[in-house]
């Protein structure tokens, strides 16, 4: 079967997207990676587990929940006080 | 014609929720970097960024800076004094007050008021008193009867043989043999102590 495939018309179109798939999953990764360390230690700092910040291995959605965790959340370790609530006294 | 509208509404679909996601995660961002002290807007340019030429390394090399900075969140702030969030000051307490005394005997604070004199007895039957200008409203409360004496004013705290004194935020002040007793430095050991003072009341303290 995969021999047909190979010496058939399309063999080459396999081909072609096997190397190009190949690549967007090294690169996803290798830019997962850049993504993970600084992630990591801000949820460190934010008081949260870093291992949090192994979401950004989840394409596309996983760095809109890492965002959604920090923006959303109450950090562990404490938050500047917001302007308003210091206008206010 | 079915193949190219078709295609235009997966684009149109994906520019939309592109946009969406834009506009959330600028969003998220300014929060972000809000929590952590510093200009909300700043998370909100690098977000945007990605619309520029530039694609995702601007904002990349952001993301490192913010891991790796200062964040104003982390700087100490100075202790005001006579601010009303004790909660933010850290207070060593005393140890905590033993079962038993190993010395029975009790303390006495007596001095004079506007109405006359007072004097009051810690005999250790409670763990902590209240020293207050208002009538006795607890059986740890001790009233110094003088408009110069808030309520409450301070706190005496039993730990074994040592008697301290906290003071609770009272604008005329308590005074340790003279010394400021400010709120922020939490109960501090008397035991040593020859007098007291509460707002312009003079408490001389001996044993009982």
């Amino acid at each position: 079967m995969l021999a047909w495939l190979l010496n058939s018309g399309v063999g080459w179109l396999l081909t072609l997207g096997s190397v190009v798939l190949f690549f967007l999953v090294i690169g996803h990764l290798i830019l997962s990676l850049l993504l993970v360390i600084p992630t990591w230690r801000i949820f460190v700092r934010a008081g949260f587990s870093g291992a949090l910040s192994l979401l950004h291995f989840v394409p596309v959605v996983g760095l809109l929940v890492i965002m959604a965790i920090l923006a959303f959340s109450d950090w562990p370790a404490g938050e500047a006080p917001e302007p308003q609530s210091e206008a206010r006294g | 014609m079915f193949t190219i509208t078709s295609l235009l509404a997966l684009f149109g679909l994906s520019s939309a929720f592109a946009a969406v996601a834009l506009v959330f995660a600028a969003w998220m961002a300014w929060r972000i970097v809000a929590k952590a002290g510093l200009p909300g807007w700043l998370g909100l340019i690098a977000v945007l960024l990605t619309l520029t030429g530039i694609g995702v390394i601007v904002p990349l090399v952001a993301l490192w800076i913010f891991a790796f900075m200062g964040w104003p969140r982390d700087a100490p702030t100075p202790a005001i004094a006579g601010a009303g969030n004790p909660s933010a000051v850290p207070v060593a307490a005393l140890p905590p007050p033993m079962a038993v005394l190993p010395d029975r005997r009790g303390w006495r604070l007596s001095g004079t008021v506007a109405g006359g004199s007072v004097s009051l007895a810690v005999d250790g039957s409670q763990p902590s008193y209240l020293l207050t200008g208002a009538p006795a409203a607890a059986p740890g409360d001790l009233t110094v009867p003088d408009p110069s004496v808030a309520s409450p004013h301070a706190r005496l705290l039993i730990a074994g043989a040592r008697l301290g004194l906290e003071d609770l935020g009272s604008a005329t002040g308590s005074f340790i043999d003279g010394a400021r007793l400010l709120p922020e430095h939490g109960p501090r050991d008397i035991s040593q102590a020859r007098t007291i003072r509460l707002g312009t009341v003079d408490l001389a303290l001996s044993r009982a």
